[in-house]
């Protein structure tokens, strides 16, 4: 007894392109508050079972996300759900499923951002971001997608206070002393402040696909869940204080930076309170989680199921990264240096010898050439570490895991 | 200028020309291949911070240890909240009833 439609009976789905619960049989569509699952209220209190009660199992299972079996409301059929999974798809008879308990009574969501993004824009996203993609390697550009799911992410929405004493460091670019140091006090009011509240996916993941526009939010109705996947929260009070603290910090850090005279600000020195305020939210926000295999790994990309904002690093080919760089590198040096030489052959200097073309064009290619290279690369190895750090984001195990995990 | 140094010359330049090319195809991997790696920045959230105390220019020694920064924190370490806040502990976050 899934939210069936009114006119022809068939299971209900929330179609992000109308933002309505959308009958893919008759076509008809109606507002999420006009229906509501007949089964709730019958299936409030059933209890998610462990795989030891089902199957009798004396192996302990070590897998965290296939220790639950959870009875398909439509056709009987049993759906292995992991610890905080709260939706998901019958693997039997495709229906959508809301695992009632995780949602009603004292764990309901308050609110809710609806998927406003369909399935089709965000991979339309991605394929636009695949193809400007640099030195990609043939595989990428020929990506064949595993798995695309519209989870909904759990978060709890706080307003904290932060206090701290800080030091904040300087760069000057004039002066007789390169550093200046500067003491900031002072405190901050964090509010509609939104934490990931999901453990296996990690904060550096999750964190890049914000910002969400929290005045989307809508109150909470499992409707909205039918056709999607979702997770119920699973950190505890320690972890939620400790996510909340490093992100007031960041903040907090970043406006005394902007108050100092300087450059490249940071904080040497500091000691900081930061308290939530016990009139905290929860709420579940949409993403779409798209799979593909490249290079022998795993790559999971993120889209931000409000604003379509696409989160990865693509990979490269490498080889002709270095190839290119060697090549273009010498070419550019050496037609530099040949450049100038004509030019001061051309202005009437000697070709060889002290004051001649060639020591002038090498004191250019060289002398100057040599800093300008030094600076630009050192900045590039910048700009490749932070690209790799992405990679390894986008490339990780456990994220790959979260999404893999869901049956269809 | 001997065979040697003319060499000596394409190969520096080579190499300076090796970095330049390097750092400028790593910019444009980096601007092409990294997608989303930013998250919400302070303007994006609601959040009033009141600057309490400003200490401009400080002198700090090499060893902050015993320097004026250290002593800067310690004389305005904020005070545990005494308010009322979200509880603390191994238990999983619930909603407040």
């Amino acid at each position: 007894m899934a939210t069936l439609c009114r006119n022809c009976g068939h299971a209900l789905v929330f179609d992000p392109a109308i933002r309505k619960m959308h009958c893919t049989t008759c076509g008809s569509s109606f507002e999420a508050e006009e229906v509501e699952s007949a089964a709730k209220k019958y299936r409030e209190d059933e209890r998610v079972l462990t795989r030891d009660e089902v199957f009798g199992d004396d192996e302990v299972v070590e897998d965290f996300l296939e220790n639950y079996i959870y009875t398909c409301s439509e056709c009987g059929g049993e759906i292995a759900i992991h610890g905080s999974e709260a939706s998901t798809t019958c693997i039997y008879c495709g229906n959508p499923n809301v695992v009632f308990s995780r949602v009603v009574k004292g764990k309901m969501p308050d609110y809710i951002i609806p998927f406003s993004v369909t399935k089709e824009q965000a991979l339309s996203a991605i394929m636009q971001s695949v193809n400007k993609a640099f030195l990609p390697p043939k595989e990428v550009k020929k990506i064949r997608i595993d798995e695309v799911r519209g989870i909904y992410l759990p978060y709890w929405i706080v307003n904290a206070n932060h206090e701290e004493a800080a030091v904040v460091q300087t760069t000057m670019s004039t002066g007789a002393s390169k550093y200046r140091y500067y003491g900031r006090t002072g405190n901050m009011a964090l509010s509609a402040f939104p934490i990931d509240a999901c453990r296996i996916l990690s904060d550096d993941s999750s964190i890049r696909l914000e910002p969400f526009d929290l005045s989307k939010m809508k109150p909470f109705d499992e409707d909205y869940l039918l056709g999607f996947y979702s997770n119920a929260s699973d950190i505890t009070y320690d972890e939620l204080n400790l996510a909340a603290k490093k992100r007031a910090k960041e903040i907090f850090d970043e406006t005394i930076g902007r108050d100092c005279a300087g450059k490249r600000p940071k904080v040497v020195a500091e000691v900081h309170e930061t308290a939530i305020l016990p009139n905290y939210k929860y709420a579940m926000f949409p993403a779409w989680f798209v799979t593909f295999q490249c290079q022998g790994k795993p790559n999971t990309i993120l889209v931000n199921g409000q604003t379509g904002k696409v989160v990865c690093g693509i990979p490269w080919n490498d080889k002709k990264f270095w190839w290119l760089s060697a090549v273009g590198g010498v070419l550019l040096g050496w037609g530099l240096t040949a450049a100038l030489f004509m030019f001061n052959l051309a202005r009437g200097l000697p070709a060889t010898g002290k004051n001649s073309a060639i020591s002038e064009a090498a004191m250019v290619t060289v002398g100057f050439g040599y800093i300008a290279s030094v600076t630009i690369a050192f900045l590039g190895i910048m700009k490749r570490h932070s690209l790799k750090q992405q990679l390894k984001r986008t490339q990780s195990g456990n994220t790959f895991t979260f999404v893999k995990k869901r049956q269809e | 200028m001997n065979g040697f140094q003319i060499f000596e010359v394409f190969f520096l330049s080579g190499l300076s020309g090796f970095g330049i090319v390097y750092g400028l195809l790593a910019f444009r991997l980096e601007k092409r291949n990294n997608l989303g790696d930013s998250h919400g920045q302070a303007g994006l959230y609601s959040s009033s911070v009141t600057i309490t105390d400003r200490q401009d220019k400080m002198p700090i020694g090499v060893n902050l240890d015993k320097t004026p920064a250290y002593q800067y924190v310690e004389a305005h370490a904020p005070k545990k909240a005494t308010y009322p806040k979200a509880p603390e502990g191994n238990e999983q976050v619930r909603k407040q009833q």
